[in-house]
């Protein structure tokens, strides 16, 4: 180690303290942005997965094993590279220059449909768990399908699956790293910049370590309580994330 | 020819007198020595220093420099099956892996200034050049001061991406928006697919990217120079042995003369012509023995 | 960029197999590393002794909290400068992915040996095993069959994280991909070709484990 000078001092030093705080900011909304797809689209795919309709079904199973079997990074260089340029010219341009942060808008679009063929397995495993005879119960009572859905199946099968899909989200906010890859400048983009301007990149690396570090510790604190509170009384709890 | 005949002599002298001095080898020579390899790190798009040819193997005016202090290492510590490895690097990871052992050289075209010096340590100068923009002409820009409100492509851990940043500062002008870039390659592809307006990047490098493009007409070199960039081999710092050898084999290319076949050899391709400055540079750096 | 062209990819197809080769080859040899250290791990987290446990737990945590692609970087940089010698960019990958993947594999290992029911282990003790035999006769077996499907998963996402790689410019297949694409400016072919490649490895594996799945069940 003769040959690196360590020099903590740097992380609280302006402006790369200023500039990991933004990668703090830009990970944060990322993650929280990509989530939100993720949770409409990921329900609705998940939801389609369970119905009678085998064309709806199919397409589900499709759009699932598709984003599934991709990595994150292709899928991230398709959204950001391959788009644009397959779409028509003025669309392409508007995506590559109108958009106000062109890389952020493929991260967030990545990320978030990817995520979304995760949630939909956790959202169909947790309507599937909810016992046939609730269902056949509540469609013997007169519920439409639709209303079956709405006032049975969905939630229960959300209060099952709570567990899978906070595991989910700290998922998404892990891969929110793979941006870098686009010149998103999260966290640890952000950690990178640092090293090069200063070259001390262990400083920086540990740095952007403990953001995540502790990111992660409040999300495992929350979901603790989230898990607490949407238990079922005298349910068994499954999950598997 | 006669030169060359001059410059093997020295070798054959330093190989002689290697044995005596193999005792006390330290820094990258013992790590070579012992090893048996030599690691030479490369930028795969920085033209025409250090790129990939088409059959994707890394050539280019410093890759051939550093060919050349792989065999007089092969020489002076009289390893004829030393193994030359050759490593792709970015302008982000090459500082960190020369620091770490991993590449014992950097061959690209990295700009030998005092902050990189307090990390690591630069051979001879090997070019010198400055920063300068690639811009399309449809943006209308035509200086630094053109670029507010723009779209800006730089390369991460680049001096370009630094003298610009700082430049734009100073000046006080309205700071352009920057789509941060992985190499140079991907530098020249944004600005082809539309996605920035102009490329922070050093006038040869600028020029050799325009020469590539299947699109010439569509962008050009514009501005003043925007900052004074000597380009060095990296190499690690307190190496004083390695060093040695490192800077007599360049000294002995650009004294000899034979430097200047390889520098036509690798920039006329990209049309750049050998410019006084460079010339000097040569000069200056031809050190008798 | 004008419309499809097919030949870049024919004429670069030598290069990219190389890339393709050295991709299956950090998987394989970080699936190895991390079962077996994720076996390893996941006694040590279901220790009796206290601290072992918490250590593992730790280690467990720190590795599910943090990305990989910086788990790679650090390796990527350090540990050259721990080994005070220079590693090779694959060795340090497959170091990275190995100590990564050993935190998900431990969890997975642990899941299925704890699903089986204590009272075999005790069923076994008392008809004369000892309470390695009984791991090793009952309770593997059993747990081996249930986590298998999972195990396999976790391999094929470790395949596909193997493309993070690209960061350290390894040159492995996605590596090679972009270095195609930025030297033949050609985008849309490259990046459409290289998910097209990942998509079907992946998904045949994934097939693989369903019917694989299917015939574990009891």
């Amino acid at each position: 180690m003769s040959s690196y000078n360590w020099n903590w001092a740097v992380l609280v030093s302006q402006p790369y303290l200023g500039w990991l705080l933004d990668g703090l900011a830009t990970t944060v909304m990322l993650a929280l942005s990509a989530w939100m797809i993720a949770l409409v689209v990921g329900t609705l795919i998940g939801l389609a997965r369970t119905l009678p309709n085998p064309i709806l079904r199919g397409l589900a199973t499709a759009y699932v094993d598709l984003f599934r079997n991709i990595p994150v990074l292709v899928q991230m260089f398709l959204w950001f590279f391959v788009l644009p340029e397959v779409v028509p010219p003025e669309m392409g341009h508007w995506l590559k220059r109108d958009l106000p942060y062109p890389e952020f808008f493929s991260a967030v679009m990545c990320l978030g449909l990817y995520a979304a063929s995760r949630v939909a397995e956790q959202v169909r495993s947790g309507i599937t768990s909810v016992p046939p005879g609730l269902s056949a119960a509540a469609r013997a009572s007169g519920l439409s399908v639709a209303q079956t859905y709405r006032y049975i199946l969905l939630p229960l099968g959300f209060r099952i699956i709570v567990p899978p899909l906070t595991s989910e989200f700290l998922g998404i906010f892990k891969n929110t790293s793979i941006a870098l890859t686009i010149g998103v400048m999260e966290i640890t983009a952000e950690s990178r910049q640092i090293e090069s301007y200063t070259f001390q990149g262990y400083e920086a690396f540990a740095a952007a370590t403990a953001l995540y570090l502790s990111i992660s510790l409040v999300l495992l604190f929350l979901t603790r309580r989230l898990e607490a509170r949407a238990r079922i009384p005298g349910w068994i709890s499954r999950g598997n994330g | 020819m006669k030169s060359f005949r001059i410059a093997f002599a020295i070798a054959a002298l330093c190989a002689l007198a290697a044995p005596a001095s193999s005792q006390e080898l330290y820094g990258t020579l013992k790590k070579v020595r012992d090893t048996k390899t030599f690691t030479i790190g490369f930028r795969e798009a920085s033209y025409p220093f250090a790129y990939y040819d088409d059959q994707k193997k890394p050539v280019g005016f410093s890759v051939e420099l550093c060919n050349r202090i792989a065999d007089a290492l092969k020489q002076q510590l009289n390893l004829p099956d030393l193994a030359v490895r050759y490593l792709p690097i970015n302008a982000q990871t090459r500082i960190p892996l020369l620091t770490n052992g991993t590449i014992d050289i950097e061959c690209g075209s990295t700009t030998n200034n005092l902050a990189r010096q307090q990390q690591v340590d630069f051979s001879y100068n090997v070019y010198v050049t400055g920063g300068r923009l690639l811009a399309s002409k449809a943006s209308g820009i035509k200086e630094i001061e053109d670029l507010s409100g723009k779209v800006v492509g730089v390369s991460t851990g680049s001096s370009n991406e630094r003298v610009l940043k700082t430049l734009i500062e100073e000046l006080k002008l309205t700071p352009p928006r920057y789509v941060v870039l992985r190499d140079h390659a991907e530098g020249m592809l944004a600005l082809e697919t539309g996605r920035i307006d102009s490329y922070a990047h050093d006038e040869v490098g600028a020029y050799s990217l325009l020469s590539k493009s299947t699109q010439k007409d569509r962008f050009d070199v514009v501005g003043r120079l925007l900052s004074f960039d000597p380009y060095g081999l990296m190499i690690r710092r307190d190496d004083s042995a390695f060093k040695f050898v490192v800077n007599r084999t360049l000294a002995m290319i650009f004294r000899s003369g034979e430097v200047y076949p390889m520098f036509k050899r690798h920039f006329e391709p990209f049309g750049i012509p050998l410019t006084p400055p460079v010339d000097w540079n040569f000069k200056l750096n031809s050190m008798p023995d | 960029m004008g419309p499809l062209d097919a030949n870049v990819i024919l004429r670069n197809l030598p290069y990219l197999w190389e890339g393709l080769q050295l991709s299956l080859l950090l998987a394989a040899l970080a699936i190895t590393g991390g079962i077996l250290f994720g076996a390893i791990m996941s006694v040590l987290r279901m220790s009796s002794i206290r601290p072992v446990a918490w250590l593992a737990v730790g280690y467990v945590n720190f590795f599910r909290s943090v990305p990989l692609i910086l788990v790679i970087f650090w390796i990527y940089f350090l540990v050259p400068l721990l080994l005070g010698r220079a590693t090779g960019p694959f060795l340090s990958a497959w170091i990275a992915f190995t100590l990564f993947e050993t935190a998900y594999y431990c969890e997975i290992i642990r899941a299925g040996v704890q699903s089986i029911p204590k009272g075999q282990i005790s069923a076994g003790v008392a008809s004369g095993m000892s309470r390695l035999q009984a791991m090793r006769h009952i309770v593997m077996p059993q747990a081996f069959r249930n986590m298998m499907p999972i195990l396999l998963t976790q391999s094929i996402i470790l395949f596909q994280d193997t493309s993070l790689v690209y960061v350290v410019t390894l040159r492995d297949f996605m590596t090679s991909v972009v270095t195609v694409a930025n030297q033949d400016l050609r985008l849309v072919e490259l990046y459409l070709f290289a998910a097209v490649v990942y998509f079907v490895i992946c998904f045949t594996g994934s097939r693989f484990i369903n019917r694989l799945g299917g015939s574990f069940r009891r």
